[in-house]
């Protein structure tokens, strides 16, 4: 029991929430997820190792941008939003 | 009783009776009812009577009656540890009510129940001594 109380803090779940809050078979049923889950994140590490060992520079590029988050578009700071219109010609 | 619970069962286990929600127990609602267990097993020892014929003792309705009598503070205990109320509001709610809250709670905490063997009673002996 200690064990799989330890594991789940480890992976963000909080004491109070597993003891006084969570019933007896969810905690096992995250404990049961959160070691798939675990397992699952080794294989992707592991994945990751052997392409960037094995990859040209090429396919390298491809996988690290296949794995990157997109760029979300930026919301302007109001002044920088006023400056960006007077450059432009507006008001 | 025995029968495996599905994942939806497990991440919504709430049942609402006569108005009021239900769940399995938490850990900490399991520990603090250690001493009920301890009490119920012996009277069941004492009784002869087998966790496993629990479903045919409920629809025998003078020995389920005769049973209630004799745990009724164990069962107050229980059913206001697992709604979160206190013995005394318990104690103010409608018998039928109570009962059936405590059914529920027996058929929802079924596994735990059954396998409170040796372990719990060993846990709870170590505290009393230490």
């Amino acid at each position: 029991m200690t064990e799989a109380l330890e594991f789940l803090i480890s992976r963000g779940h909080v004491f109070d929430d597993l003891w006084h809050r969570r019933t007896i078979d969810q905690v096992w049923l995250f404990y049961k997820a959160a070691h798939e889950n675990s397992k699952r994140e080794m294989l992707d590490s592991a994945i990751a190792a052997r392409v960037a060992f094995g990859a040209d520079k090429k396919d390298w590029q491809k996988f690290v941008q296949e794995l990157s988050p997109k760029k979300l578009p930026q919301v302007l700071p109001r002044e920088k939003f006023k400056l960006l219109r007077r450059l432009l010609g507006g008001k | 009783m025995g029968e495996e619970k599905s994942e939806t069962q497990i991440l919504f286990p709430g049942i609402q009776v006569a108005g009021i929600e239900v769940r399995p127990w938490t850990f900490d609602q399991f520990f603090d009812l250690i001493p009920i267990f301890v009490e119920a097993s012996e009277y069941f020892k004492r009784e002869e009577i087998k966790f496993e014929e629990i479903e045919a003792i409920v629809k025998d309705r003078k020995k389920m009656l005769s049973i209630i009598a004799s745990m009724r503070p164990a069962i107050l205990t229980t059913v206001a540890t697992t709604i979160g109320s206190s013995v005394e509001e318990v104690r103010a709610m409608e018998f039928d009510k109570v009962i059936s809250i405590a059914l529920v709670v027996l058929i929802q905490n079924a596994e735990r129940i059954k396998n409170f063997s040796g372990l719990g009673k060993t846990a709870l002996n170590s505290l009393v001594t230490s």
